[in-house]
């Protein structure tokens, strides 16, 4: 009887003292989560305001004026607008006749048949790749942070 | 040594009252303790029911935020591309309780250092009255929140309001509209859509592209102030799918200041306003022609005199004084031709092309600001013929967008619409011509540019094909002489036409480079070739070379009967 009295007691200030513990654990973190909410909506509130300001800032009428006071831009006239195609067209017999600008071109063969000349593609593609080499440090940093 | 134990003690027997006084004491304890059990069992099933079966019923005393709720009550509005044009800011609103403020001249003064632009003796006054709750300054920029934060007086406190902001300014603003300061929406699509932009969760993407309408609103701005014109007015349509690419009128205000927006500003002249097209509707006139075969591109009129009818004398503007060509009435023009043209189709027939075309009711745009044609109540064979060089019947520049585009576009009819249409979702429209006069309107329209009155349109490489239009304002019984509706509406490119483009001037006066004149081909014209220059680019459009093979599928040949004159046979 009297071990059974003890063992109920001690069960009851554990179970009081549990539920205090809980309780006040679970007040934290609903204080917690108020105050996350509380802050979640400042940087809602926040975006909201930067987002309108990029929009304010990217104003097209301002952009115009900055790029033509700053850049010197000005709008396109059609002549400036070139296909890929005749862009490529147009360089190919350049390459033939000055300094070699591809290590393709470098090793590659004379240029005996001038079908060959006109078909640069393959000739792009190993600056293409080099091209990538710099970019490549940046994309890991990027992808670190991530 | 141990003796034996204690014998037990004798059972006390208790008889007789007292007895029974025991028995039931035993059994009231009994009856008391049941009682309780089953109080506590009810009490116990309650917790457990309580804390493990119902925690929803218990008030929480705060939640999570769902991940797409959002916070501010009015939906953003994007322009087709997602740039932002019309948002909801939570903004802080300034106000003070005047008992608590020590040194109101003081504060009004510091107030000031923060707030540069505010009357420091109105708000001095405002500080001195005896209330306990003054508004200062509604609306303030997180900026001038902060720098009043930190002047760190006592009395003055923020009140949380969302307000409408536009931070493109008085860019597309009659598209947009704006809203008062409870955000109700007064004009515009904030008007049209005012409800379901109160509940919508997601932004609403319109179908203007904010590049597109700078470049038109830039170019008509500057073309209204060289011609000293009261007003401007243009509009850029995909022929395709009846999306508004941009709209302009002009002069246009600034919907952030919605105190300051004159009813005269508020006034939309793509949709609202109502105006003899003049000798752009001609387009209408020769598709109708060619439609309903009264006439061929070899056929033609005799336009050398002009035509009497009641008290008005219709003449041409370039007159040629000749038989006429339709690919030549249509380039030079000719007001006689045209009228000739209708009459062959007759009065019925031309009332139902142009009922068909959308021009006898409002446009069904997603504006509540669309003005209704001004049409004759009895159509006459007199406005027949007035109406054919687009005298008589009064229609929005909207309109005149709408069915240019059914036009040029394969000859399907298509309700313009301000809301992005998905490519896969564009309606079926309805067929207003037949592919093969559509065919024949896009090289009539490209003839007016190339040898005609549009030739300031040009645009090298976008092939542009349009038709110039002049009309004398009315004013009251009469037309004014000098006031004109000077207006070009143009598509491109016109092998394959994409976007119909117009733009119209309201009392243009001519200069010097114009030699005086104010009509369409010098004053409206150049702004669609502008335009078309700038924004083809933009839109994706690479320019084509305009190779003579180019110039052969798009030519006419002009039949000659007078050969009064050596002929080129193709333009």
């Amino acid at each position: 009887m009297r071990r059974s009295t003890l063992l109920w007691s001690i069960l009851a200030v554990s179970v009081v003292i549990g539920l205090f513990v809980v309780k006040h654990r679970v007040q934290n973190l609903e204080d917690r989560l108020h105050a996350l909410n509380a802050e979640i909506i400042t940087d809602r509130d926040a975006i909201q305001v930067m987002q309108a300001e990029w929009s304010y800032l990217n104003q097209p009428a301002r952009l115009e004026a900055l790029s033509k006071r700053l850049l010197g831009m000005d709008a396109p006239v059609s002549a400036q607008t070139v296909s890929m195609r005749e862009l490529l067209d147009r360089s190919a017999p350049e390459q033939t006749d000055t300094t070699p600008l591809t290590e393709i071109a470098a090793t590659g063969k004379p240029a005996a048949k001038p079908a060959q000349a006109r078909k640069p593609a393959p000739a792009r593609a190993p600056p293409a790749a080099a091209d990538d080499d710099w970019l490549k440090p940046i994309l890991a940093k990027l992808k670190k942070s991530q | 040594m141990i003796g034996k134990r204690q014998a037990p003690p004798e059972k006390i027997r208790i008889e007789g009252d007292r007895k029974t006084a025991i028995e039931t004491g035993r059994n009231r304890l009994m009856v008391a303790g049941a009682l309780f059990t089953a109080a506590f069992a009810v009490i116990g099933i309650r917790v457990v029911d309580v804390s493990v079966f119902s925690d929803n019923s218990e008030p929480r005393y705060t939640r999570s935020i769902a991940k797409d709720e959002k916070h501010t009550g009015r939906a953003d509005i994007v322009d087709r591309n997602g740039v932002l044009m019309a948002t909801s800011l939570n903004t802080a609103s300034l106000f003070a309780n005047p008992r608590l403020v020590l040194d109101p001249e003081q504060a009004a003064i510091r107030l000031a250092t923060a707030l540069p632009g505010i009357n420091v003796k109105a708000i001095e006054k405002k500080l001195r009255s005896d209330r306990g709750f003054v508004w200062l300054k509604r609306h303030l920029t997180p900026r001038q929140q902060y720098a009043v934060n930190r002047l760190g007086i006592p009395a003055l406190n923020f009140q949380r309001e969302a307000r409408r902001m536009y931070p493109l300014g008085p860019l597309a603003s009659h598209a947009l509209g704006f809203t008062d300061i409870d955000n109700k929406g007064l004009s515009g699509i904030e008007r049209y859509f005012d409800k379901e932009l109160r509940t919508r969760q997601d932004n609403m993407a319109l179908s203007i592209d904010v590049r597109v309408q700078h470049v038109l609103e830039h170019e008509l701005g500057t073309a209204m102030k060289k011609f000293s014109a009261i007003g401007a007015a243009g509009l850029v349509m995909d022929v395709n799918t009846g999306e508004i690419l941009a709209m302009s009128s002009l002069p246009s205000f600034d919907p952030n200041q919605p105190g300051a927006i004159d009813k005269d500003l508020r006034f939309n002249r793509t949709t609202l306003g109502v105006y003899e097209m003049g000798s752009t509707f001609k387009i209408f006139t020769t598709a109708m022609a060619l439609d309903a075969g009264t006439v061929s591109l070899r056929g033609g009129y005799d336009a050398t005199n002009p035509i009497r009818i009641a008290r008005f004398t219709i003449r041409d503007f370039h007159a040629k004084k000749r038989w006429l060509s339709v690919p030549e009435i249509f380039m030079y023009s000719s007001n006689i031709g045209t009228v000739k043209m209708a009459l062959d189709v007759g009065i019925s027939g031309h009332r139902n092309f142009l009922t068909n075309i959308g021009m006898m009711k409002p446009v069904g745009i997603e504006l509540s600001e669309t003005g209704a044609p001004l049409a004759p109540n009895r159509w006459r064979e007199i406005n027949s013929m007035t109406i054919s060089f687009g005298h008589g019947l009064a229609v929005s520049p909207l309109h005149l967008v709408a069915g240019v585009s059914a036009m040029v576009n394969g000859g399907i009819y298509r309700t313009p619409t301000l809301v992005r249409r998905d490519p896969s979702d564009v309606p079926v429209g309805k067929r207003v011509v037949t592919a093969e006069t559509s065919a024949k309107m896009r090289r009539l329209m490209r003839l007016v540019v190339k040898n005609g009155t549009g030739r300031n349109a040009a645009a090298p490489g976008f092939l542009v094909g349009g038709k110039t239009g002049t009309a004398e304002k009315v004013s009251g019984r009469g037309y004014k002489k000098k006031a004109l509706i000077s207006s070009f509406v143009a598509a491109f490119p016109m092998h394959k036409p994409r976007y119909v483009v117009l733009a119209m001037l309201d009392e243009a006066k001519g200069t010097k480079e114009t030699f005086g004149y104010a009509t369409g081909g010098w004053v409206a014209a150049p702004v669609v070739g502008a335009v078309v220059r700038r924004i083809a680019p933009v839109l994706g459009l690479r320019p084509i070379k305009e190779t003579d093979a180019v110039h052969e599928s798009l030519a006419i040949e002009i039949s000659d009967k007078s050969a009064r004159e050596p002929r080129v046979a193709s333009h």
